[in-house]
């Protein structure tokens, strides 16, 4: 589609009420660089100038909670706390899916699994 | 699915990321035949797309298709049938049809056709469960009923209408540019929303009104166009290839369309018209003459098809006039086969009805030459029998045919010769 | 000592101008004063002649009516391309203001630096205020003076966007929607303007760059000269002449006065003796009572007229986001102007009884909210910068906040290596640390203020050794929670366009306006259209408009033979500063324009003025009903406005002429009617009516009577409805529908109809011939050349090259057939012939008007 959906080009939550996406929005304007700023000033007027229109963006945006943040997937990984030593003391399974978010880290605590669940 | 104690929402946001990157290009193969790649921003927007595809009953079907890296759409079609959650059609409705868009850029047309039909039936689930009312009322619970029903009715109005601009555009190119498989594709694309009839009834309503208004523009256009093009044109002095422009540009466009019936009726008025004009200025011997007859014809089908069908009314002289032209140009049978045509749509056609009878005239005077050669009584009489019902059909066709009289008088004169009553021919 | 440098707001005034600064710690807004505590500086420039130096603001202010005459008012002349002289000096008005700002900044800097002490205070750039109806020349030489004066401009800030900013960040209105009625001395801007989580958007914009304090006081000055007259003085006064204008100018300074004493009295006893000479050397003296009742009796319609501009403003607003006037929730009432007694009530009345939230005006810091909330705007868009010894950081972030914490952001300008960025509070604690990026730009997310008051810092820099760099101190100030002081960030895009830009188009056979950027869209805007040729006249012209005036046309010559439907694309491009770029592309040919209003129009005289004005009644005649009220309502005052400014204000004077122009030649090339006109339809209708509805039993078509009827309704319909929304497109299908329907049906009835005489036929074949061609070359004559040079240049050529068509491939065959003696048969096709041939040029003649435009 020629006209980008605000929501999915800003890469915001569209659930954000008018309050929540001006501040999110202030936040990516005023660290983006000056030739990118007429276009994000446009998006949010888009959003905000009238409310049948923040709704109709918003309707029309892939839904996108904070579990499908847009971030990168390095600074992702930086977020995800690493395993403690406390693992010794607790009995788990793991699923496929700590396995991928481990990563390598996952191999350094492997020893300390009892059980590794390959299915999901 | 377990999960450990110190699961965060940071573990959550992590793995949807790399969900995303396995699940999302496979699935836009299977969706789009292999035609479209994701690229980083789609895998990127589509983060939530695998979670509330894993919470759908179709995900094994889709698990699987994933892990053989096939790219059937019947499986998509399998997946359909087993269902989706709503927060997973909703990906799907607006995947689907940002596809459909991407692939007709493409010219993958089929391929765009398929993705624009399981939009529709994602829509339709997100309209008739009442999803996009409630996420509605989510993002302002302040939104009076009305409003609410208007902006959800009409969400998907904006993508018919952007379709549309497209089409108009690419109606308005020369002839040489215009690129009429795109805007049959379109055509077809639109009649996929004509067969979007969700429970929801203001949603049905906006997207009928938003087609019938794509039809109505076309057809305007085109009937513009035509209608500029052909008034520029100075007939007495215009060039033959100059005279056939414009109404070959306006087939090709009707053709395009698949023949909406509005165009179609002013294509045939102006057809007509400038054949008229031509013949009164004395230029109907000229091949552009011939050329939009044969235009005309290859029309004629589709016209008549509406016509019988009681979309266009009103057409029928016109078509009847058309016949009429082609008919002059043959002579015996091949005639009468279009001047038949004219009559049936157009019964009456005063042209027509007066060239018929000058063929039934002609039949009267073949028989009255087999006469000449026959002497068996029997054939005598069949033969006159014959020329009597050829006389009164050419009779019925146009009484006023001022050659009637002379041949009635000739078949009277033969009869009384013969011997004959003539009127014991007449059925009672 | 430190050194703090923020850019300062700055309200260029016609009559007065002021100037503000948001202090280091972002607490307040400080407003320059002199030492008799006076907030503004008027917009005077003069000449002491003993001196031998300009003088300005008050001093100057004091030396009217004196020799040399000081410059007032020259925000009136900003853009108009003339030059004013003072003591024989010639000068742009740009070089007058920027006089005047140097002066206000020099003054500034010493009282700012007063606001923290032991701190100087810098002032080098600023935000410069500008009416929101400025176009982009009064805007371009807005800022030229700001440059003049050594200042570097930030932005231009529309007015009533400034006094709404200052409003909702002094009463800490996060959310709330404003009507802004700003009455300066020149002047009038309205606007909607809506604060909405802290940020600014304005959503209705209208005014007069005409209207203004000014009218009000030569209006009454004008008065006053008629009374004079009635008491024997000879006043005949002709204001293009230097002692006229001196003597109404006195006359208008009175009227000031009076007018100013009237906003605090009922009535005003009125004495000047010896005001000046009159033309026959007597001296003048005012001696009389004046009442506000005849005072508001005379400028009623000017404030009727802002009133209008107001709804206007209010419907754009519901237009571009559906907000009402009943949702408008302050009323603020901006500029000088605003005190006089009858504006106030009529405000009131209009806004403040009911029609919308607001009780009562507010009407705070009239003459200073603009030069506050600039200085606000100001704030937001340049960092403050602050210097000690050699160091210099610009702090990007807001040094307020209302919240208990605050991010401090900046970048060290002008020291190399800097690695560590320590934060260190007032006891010399390292409050946190950072490392800098490569730029040298930092930022400590989340500091904490536990408590609210100033908090006193330092930056301390130090390189990959630790080794101290440099440091600089600044201030930070937390505010209770509820007070929360929206300032908008960049999110907050404050100017928009204040007229439509539209293109000339045609459509069908008439030109009509299309909008192409529309009024109230925020800048910088753009948009790109394609649009096709419409006609062989190998030319194009794009005539672009501005609101209802032409101010550029585009002529495009065209290779021959380039057919109709070809694309031309067009892109138009306006900034911040309104000004304006058309570009684009026609059959391989590009071209770059830059848009300008266009240059003043060659002043009219007296005689040339009646002619318009006789003009604009024969214009009226030719109208009635809703087309007559609009256009009266439209012209009323302009005449009426005209006939006073021919005494009192020349410059005002052209202006209204050319509005009237304009207005008289838009409704001149208004042309409503569809063709075929309704009642061929209706013949045609009835008809088939006739046929259809004959009750012989016979089904027409296939179609019994009711459902005849139904299919009749509906195509009557569909007419009806096309014919009313003059949609021609729509209106030529349901036309040939029927047209189509009535030829099918007539074949019947008129297969025994007996063929007409064909010598009579012929005959009058050749009288409608003849009929024609008169008929064609009392067209010629009749027709009216556009006043545009490039499109009459081409009608010109079309109708010359008509004229002998018309003679060579009609008259003359038409001369040279013996009708007397050729069989009709033949004579037949060739009057067919001819007919045909002036039917096609009929046909291009009928394209005149609209020769070179584009269609969409």
């Amino acid at each position: 589609m020629k006209n980008e959906n605000p929501f999915d080009d800003l890469e915001i939550d569209p659930r954000l009420s008018g309050r929540e996406l001006t501040k999110r929005i202030r936040k990516i304007i005023e660290k983006a660089p000056a030739d990118e700023r007429a276009e994000i000033q446009a998006n949010w007027e888009k959003l905000t100038l009238r409310e049948d229109q923040r709704i109709h963006h918003a309707l029309l945006a892939h839904p996108r909670p904070e579990s499908a943040s847009a971030r990168e997937v390095s600074t992702l990984r930086t977020n995800v706390p690493l395993p403690t030593s406390k693992l010794q003391n607790t009995a788990v399974s793991l699923t496929r899916a700590d396995v991928i978010v481990w990563d390598e880290a996952a191999v350094s605590v492997q020893h300390l699994i009892p059980r590794y669940d390959q299915g999901k | 699915m377990s999960r450990m104690k110190w699961w965060s929402p940071a573990h959550q946001a992590l793995l949807n990321a790399l969900d995303a990157q396995d699940v999302v290009p496979g699935l836009f193969l299977l969706l789009t035949g292999g035609a479209l790649q994701a690229n980083e921003k789609d895998t990127r927007r589509l983060r939530d797309w695998p979670e509330a595809l894993h919470d759908s009953a179709s995900w094994p079907i889709l698990a699987a298709a994933l892990t053989s890296g096939t790219r059937d759409h019947e499986v998509w079609n399998q997946a359909q049938a087993q269902g989706f959650t709503d927060r997973a059609a909703h990906h799907n409705a607006l995947l689907l049809l940002e596809l459909s868009d991407r692939l007709t850029q493409g010219r993958r047309f089929d391929e765009s056709l398929r993705c624009v039909r399981w939009a529709t039936t994602n829509w339709a689930q997100l309209y008739e469960s009442g999803y996009l009312a409630a996420l509605t009322k989510d993002l302002d619970p302040q939104l009076p009923e009305d409003a609410t029903a208007e902006i959800v009715s009409g969400l998907l109005c904006p993508a018919l209408e952007e379709r549309r601009q497209r089409v108009i555009e690419e109606l308005r190119k020369s002839s040489a540019d215009m690129d009429a498989a795109a805007i049959t594709h379109s055509q077809d694309w639109f009649d996929v929303w004509r067969s979007f009839t969700p429970a929801a009834q203001r949603a049905a309503a906006r997207i009928r009104q938003t087609v019938a208004a794509y039809d109505q523009s076309v057809s305007q256009l085109v009937a513009q166009q035509m209608t500029k093009a052909v008034s520029d044109l100075d007939l007495t002095t215009a060039q033959d290839l100059e005279i056939e422009a414009p109404l070959r540009q306006t087939w090709r466009q009707i053709e395009a369309l698949r023949f909406p019936a509005p165009a179609m009726a002013e294509m045939i008025g102006t057809l007509i018209s400038t054949l008229w004009s031509l013949r009164r200025v004395g230029r109907d011997t000229t091949p552009a003459f011939n050329t939009l007859v044969d235009l005309g014809i290859l029309l004629a089908p589709h016209l008549g098809r509406t016509i019988k069908s009681g979309e266009s009314i009103g057409q029928n002289s016109r078509l009847g006039d058309l016949y009429v032209f082609r008919a002059e140009r043959e002579r015996g049978e091949a005639r009468r086969e279009y001047l038949v045509l004219a009559l049936d749509f157009c019964p009456g056609h005063r042209n027509a009805s007066m060239l018929m009878s000058y063929l039934h005239l002609h039949d009267v005077q073949v028989g009255m030459q087999d006469l000449a050669k026959t002497i068996r009584p029997a054939s005598i009489k069949a033969t006159l029998k014959a020329v009597h019902g050829h006389l009164k059909l050419a009779e019925a066709a146009f009484p006023l045919n001022e050659d009637l009289a002379g041949h009635t008088e000739r078949f009277q004169k033969a009869c009384l010769k013969n011997k004959i009553d003539p009127r014991s021919f007449d059925e009672k | 000592m430190a050194t703090f440098k923020r850019a300062v707001g700055i309200d260029l005034g016609t009559t007065n101008s002021s100037i503000a600064m948001m202090s280091p710690m972002g607490d307040e807004l400080v407003l320059w004063e002199d030492r008799f505590k006076r907030k503004t500086f008027p917009s005077v420039l003069g000449w002491d002649p003993d001196k031998r130096a300009f003088i300005h603001g008050w001093e100057a202010w004091n030396r009217r009516g004196l020799d040399p005459q000081p410059l007032t008012s020259i925000k009136r002349k900003m853009g108009n391309g003339q030059t004013v002289s003072l003591a024989g000096q010639d000068m742009t008005p740009a070089d007058v203001s920027a006089e005047i700002v140097k002066a206000m900044t020099g003054l500034a800097a010493t009282t700012f630096s007063k606001v923290v002490e032991d701190h100087e205070t810098i002032i080098d750039a600023a935000v410069i205020t500008v009416p929101a109806y400025f176009d982009a020349l009064q805007i371009e030489e807005t800022r030229r003076a700001g440059e003049l004066a050594g200042i570097e401009v930030l932005g231009l800030l529309q007015e009533p966007t400034a006094a709404a900013m200052y409003h909702a960040w002094k009463h800490g209105i996060e959310d709330g929607i404003f009507l802004v009625y700003d009455l300066g001395g020149g002047t009038f801007d309205v606007s909607v303007i809506r604060s909405l989580h802290g940020e600014y958007q304005v959503l209705g914009i209208d005014g007069d760059n005409f209207l203004g304090g000014d009218d009000f006081d030569k209006r009454l000055a004008e008065h006053f000269r008629l009374r004079l007259i009635e008491q024997g003085y000879s006043l005949d006064l002709d204001v293009s002449k230097s002692e006229d204008a001196a003597r109404f100018f006195l006359l208008t300074k009175v009227a000031q006065e009076v007018k100013e004493s009237l906003s605090a009295s009922e009535v005003q006893y009125v004495a000047r003796r010896d005001i000046f000479d009159d033309c026959a050397g007597n001296p003048v003296t005012l001696e009389f009572e004046y009442s506000r009742t005849e005072f508001e009796e005379l400028v009623g319609d000017l404030v009727n007229q802002s009133i209008a501009c107001c709804h206007r403003a209010i419907e754009l607003a519901m237009s571009r986001a559906d907000v009402s006037a009943s949702q408008i929730e302050h009323v603020l009432m901006v500029g000088g102007s605003t005190r006089v007694p009858l504006v106030r009530q009529a405000v009131q009345d209009a806004f403040c009884a009911g029609q919308t939230l607001a009780t009562q005006l507010r009407l705070d810091e009239p003459d200073t909210c603009v030069a506050l909330g600039a200085a606000l705007r100001a704030s937001t868009l340049a960092a403050l910068e602050i210097t000690q010894d050699s160091t210099t950081v610009a702090l990007s972030s807001s040094t307020y906040t209302h919240e208990d914490s605050v991010d401090v952001i900046g970048t060290v300008l002008n020291v190399e290596g800097v690695r560590t960025v320590a934060l260190i509070n007032q006891g010399g604690d390292v409050h946190a640390i950072v490392r800098a990026q490569d730029d040298g730009s930092f930022e400590f997310e989340n500091v904490r203020l536990p408590e609210t008051g100033t908090y006193r810092f330092t930056l301390d820099f130090s390189d990959s050794a630790g080794e101290p760099l440099g440091s600089v101190p600044f201030f930070v100030h937390s505010g209770a929670p509820e007070a929360s002081r929206p300032t908008g960030s960049a999110l907050s895009n404050p100017s928009v366009l204040a007229k439509d830009i539209g293109l000339e188009v045609v459509r069908e056979t008439r030109s009509e306006r299309h909008v192409l950027l529309a009024r109230g869209s925020s800048l910088p805007a753009e948009g790109e259209f394609t649009f096709y040729t419409a006609d062989h006249s190998g030319a194009v012209i794009l005539r672009l408009y501005q609101s209802r005036f032409p101010i550029r046309s585009i002529h495009l010559t065209l290779a021959e033979g380039t057919p109709t439907g070809t694309p031309v694309r067009l892109k138009i491009q306006v900034d911040e500063s309104m000004a304006m770029v058309a570009e684009g592309e026609i059959a391989g040919q590009r071209f770059w324009a830059q848009i300008e209003p266009p240059p003043p129009r060659e002043l009219k005289d007296w005689a040339e003025i009646e002619a318009l004005l006789d003009d604009c009644d024969r214009a009226s005649s030719e109208l009635w009903g809703d087309e007559l009220s609009r256009f009266r309502e439209a012209t009323e005052h302009l005449i009426a406005g005209i006939r006073e400014t021919v005494r009192t204000d020349p410059d005002k004077l052209q202006a209204l002429v050319v509005r009237l122009e304009d207005v008289v030649s838009d409704y001149r090339n208004r042309d409503t009617h569809l063709t075929p006109a309704w009642h061929r339809f209706e013949t045609l209708l009835d008809a088939v009516k006739r046929i259809v509805w004959r009750g012989d039993g016979k089904r027409q078509l296939g179609l019994n009577t009711e459902e005849w009827r139904a299919r009749l309704g509906a195509i009557e319909n569909a007419g009806r409805s096309a014919y009313e929304s003059s949609d021609q497109p729509a209106w030529s299908q349901v036309f040939n529908q029927v047209q189509a329907t009535w030829e099918t049906l007539k074949q019947d009835e008129f297969m025994f109809a007996a063929p007409t005489d064909p010598v009579a036929y012929v005959q009058m074949l050749a009288t409608s011939l003849r009929a024609v061609i008169d008929n064609f070359r009392s067209s010629f004559h009749a027709f009216a050349i556009s006043p545009n040079p490039e499109t009459a240049a081409l009608q010109h050529g079309e109708l010359h090259r008509l004229e002998v068509m018309l003679k060579e491939k009609v008259e003359g065959p038409l001369a040279l057939l013996d009708l007397e003696n050729t069989p009709p048969d033949r004579l037949k096709p060739e009057l067919d012939r001819l007919f045909e041939t002036a039917n096609h040029l009929r046909r291009q003649f009928d394209r005149l008007p609209t020769l070179g435009l584009v269609s969409r």
